[in-house]
């Protein structure tokens, strides 16, 4: 199945930019580290438009396909790149779509220009919005939020009184603590809002969750594609490299085998995912699903292939240096971010059902 | 053909009284922690602990009197290790010399040999580590390079050892050197106790995935050790190896590493558990049950002197599995809190991440499996 010439072309610049900054030492670091960001990839992100890229163009945007947004997330997850980039081109889709003029002109450009955006990845449900609205202000605390401290922007559903919303809440009237996560490509925060201004959207709030929950599920599937095949790669060419008995060990076929059947179950998601992109960009009836089932299946398929990595490395997979566990952590948390898998299964089965 | 017959296990004593001391033991002396610090206990080095178990004659048990031990029975000592690593105290820091080091010695040693250290280790005041895996040698373990010459009334070592877990708090690494020709492989290699204090013996630590330090390298330049401290007969190491291994295969310590996360996961949920988590702890606790029996019928067949090899791949390679599928089986039916600071989710992702290296610690599932298809006449 090929790739549209223009998404081919991006996702060739996305590689080369990535490239250099694990070349750099960048990824490494920034785990090395523990930081929060990663600034020279934040930075070149910005300069280059990646936060623009769905953008319409009307703000300063490059209004490109979803699939362009497709493309970039796999490439991060290839890199296991520490970038808050997909909550922040998924809030330009809200914005977007949903927004006032007065809310697309006081965030739009801001995000474009390489500001971060956050909402709870504690998984699908709304029903337990904490935020409750009174007065055009907001007031209580909400969790999971996905690189918190570095956003600019909090989304959030809020109480009304009976009433379910979308908000909109500027990060500087609200104070963030940083949850630390064993993945330090990314990480949590826990927001207390104590009467910070909020933007409300008039838009049904389920509209909004649904739209959410299929680019972040589209996003860590997409993650977690580009991570698999990272990692079954390097582990290949360390299969031919390292001997045992005399012959590289990736001659037995005990080993060789699974890095088939690797292959395989990486295959098959990667053409579930085509779908789901290609069903998201035409906003296709069942791209919902589509979604639901590629963020279960892609983000397993990730953890099953890092975890037997660190098995196929022997003890060097093992260590610390090594970054066998880079992507085995990234695969780990993207398997229950936004919830995890069985949930997925069972909101896909309640589709198919409805 | 029944490749893994049972063997009925019965210890000597009555089980229920020796459980009872090591229960009161534990009360006593096991460090206050929670369900994360009682994960993958064996691996958890307390030297004060160490020190107590020791004085209280749970390390060298089945040890002669003689040499300090307990001389009690084998199965004694599993009914003990079972009480240990089922309440997930720390036992790494004597836990090779109580299961290789002082078998190797009362095997092959000299008495001199076993009258210097069996009586410290079983205090629990030295310790061992492990010297077999190199740089160039992990599952093909008879390509060892490190390398010893004889002069005169001592050896010149020289190599470099890898994955020597706990060798910073060893007082002695049980080496396995190449001593004959390269071309004889398997012939060529001796055992020897190399002192870590010794000139020429640098010990560099290799961090592993969590950011814990078990493991390191172990350099050897020109290394003189004594011939006094080479262990059993000259070229003689492989075969005392190997038959090592089936001390170090079948114990309750290959499929008990996650056990401390099954029980923190079932007080989780309660006297009400939710229908898939019921299902979970009866399909786990069948599990369980099933390899307890085959380990403890192993441990029987050891004790009773017979070298159950393939049992003891059967009971590590099912063990392994298990111990490794435990916390993604639980995570993929828990409703995972990512911010939490829990116990359960501690224990969680501490062993969602190490339990990808049960299946290479003590030889990987791809050599277990060789063992177990050549014990079935597959070469």
């Amino acid at each position: 199945m090929g790739e549209a010439v223009g998404t081919a072309e991006l996702r060739e610049s996305f590689r080369e930019v990535l490239d250099d900054i694990v070349a750099a030492g960048c990824v490494r670091r920034h785990v090395d580290e523990g930081a929060s960001r990663c600034a020279p990839l934040w930075t070149k992100a910005a300069e280059l438009g990646w936060f623009a890229l769905l953008t319409p163009e009307s703000h300063g945007g490059l209004g490109l396909p979803r699939a362009a947004a497709a493309a970039l997330y796999e490439e991060l997850g290839r890199a296991a790149a520490p970038l808050p980039i997909a909550a922040a081109l998924a809030a330009t889709e809200i914005v977007s779509a949903f927004g006032s003029q007065a809310q697309q002109a006081q965030w739009l450009s801001r995000l474009a220009g390489g500001d971060a955006a956050a909402f709870s990845a504690s998984g699908p449900a709304l029903d337990d919005a904490s935020l409750r609205l009174a007065n055009a202000a907001l007031f209580g605390e909400t969790g999971d939020l996905l690189d918190g401290v570095e956003a600019a922007l909090l989304l959030a559903p809020v109480r009304d009184g009976e009433n379910l919303r979308w908000a909109l809440i500027d990060a500087a009237d609200l104070s963030m603590q940083r949850i630390a996560l064993v993945d330090r490509t990314r990480s949590l925060a826990r927001a207390r809002l104590d009467g910070a201004p909020a933007s409300v959207f008039s838009a049904d709030a389920h509209a909004i969750a649904r739209k959410l929950r299929i680019h972040m599920s589209i996003a860590l599937a997409c993650d977690s594609i580009g991570g698999a095949r990272e990692v079954l790669a390097f582990t290949i060419a360390y299969l031919k490299t390292r001997e045992q008995f005399g012959k590289p060990i990736g001659s037995f076929q005990a080993l060789k085998h699974r890095c088939a059947e690797h292959l395989v179950a990486i295959e098959a998601a990667s053409a579930l995912l085509g779908e789901a992109v290609s069903r998201w960009e035409r906003d296709d009836i069942e791209a919902e699903l589509y979604a639901l089932l590629i963020k279960a299946q892609a983000c397993d398929v990730y953890a099953a292939v890092a975890e037997d990595a660190v098995q196929l490395h022997g003890g060097i997979g093992f260590t610390w240096e090594h970054m066998c566990h880079v992507y085995l952590k990234r695969a780990k948390l993207n398997q229950v971010l936004f919830g995890a898998s069985a949930a997925y299964h069972d909101a896909a089965a309640r589709l198919l059902a409805a | 053909m029944q490749t893994f017959s049972t063997r009925p296990f019965e210890p000597p004593v009555d089980p229920g009284v020796l459980r009872a001391q090591v229960r009161a033991f534990l009360a006593e002396h096991q460090p206050a922690g929670d369900a994360a610090s009682r994960a993958n206990s064996w691996a958890v080095a307390d030297r004060t602990f160490t020190r107590a178990l020791g004085k209280a004659g749970f390390i060298g048990m089945i040890w002669p009197k003689d040499y300090g031990g307990g001389g009690r029975h084998p199965l004694e000592r599993y009914i003990v290790l079972e009480e240990l690593l089922a309440a997930g105290a720390p036992v790494g820091m004597h836990w090779i010399a109580d299961r290789q080091g002082g078998p190797l010695l009362l095997r092959y040693g000299t008495e001199a040999q076993r009258r210097d250290l069996l009586p410290r280790m079983a205090a629990g005041e030295l310790y061992t580590c492990i010297g077999m895996s190199e740089p160039g040698s992990g599952s093909d373990l008879a390509s060892v390079r490190t390398r010893g010459e004889r002069e005169g009334d001592h050896w010149r070592i020289s190599g470099q050892k890898v994955w020597t877990t706990n060798a910073h708090h060893a007082h002695y690494m049980i080496a396995l050197v190449r001593t004959g020709e390269r071309s004889q492989r398997q012939e060529g290699l001796t055992q020897f106790l190399i002192d870590l204090k010794s000139p020429g013996v640098a010990v560099r630590p290799i961090i592993d995935l969590v950011g814990g330090h078990d493991f390191n390298e172990v350099f050897l330049e020109n290394v003189l050790v004594p011939d006094a401290m080479r262990v059993g007969e000259e070229g003689a190491g492989w075969r005392q190896v190997t038959a090592e291994l089936s001390l170090e295969r079948s114990g309750p310590e290959r499929y008990l590493s996650s056990y401390a996360l099954l029980l923190e996961f079932i007080r989780v949920c309660g006297d009400r558990p939710a229908p898939a988590a019921a299902e979970l702890i009866g399909r786990l606790t069948a599990e369980l049950w099933t390899l307890r029996h085959m380990s403890r019928s192993t441990a029987a067949k050891l004790a009773a002197g017979e070298d159950p090899a393939l049992e003891a791949a059967i009971v590590k390679d099912l063990g392994n599995s298990f111990e490794q599928a435990l916390p993604r089986m639980i995570q993929a039916i828990s409703d995972v809190d990512l911010a939490s600071d829990s116990a359960f989710a501690r224990a969680l992702a501490l062993l969602l991440q190490i339990a990808p290296s049960f299946s290479l610690r003590g030889g990987t599932r791809e050599i277990l499996r060789g063992i177990i298809a050549r014990g079935l006449g597959l070469r």
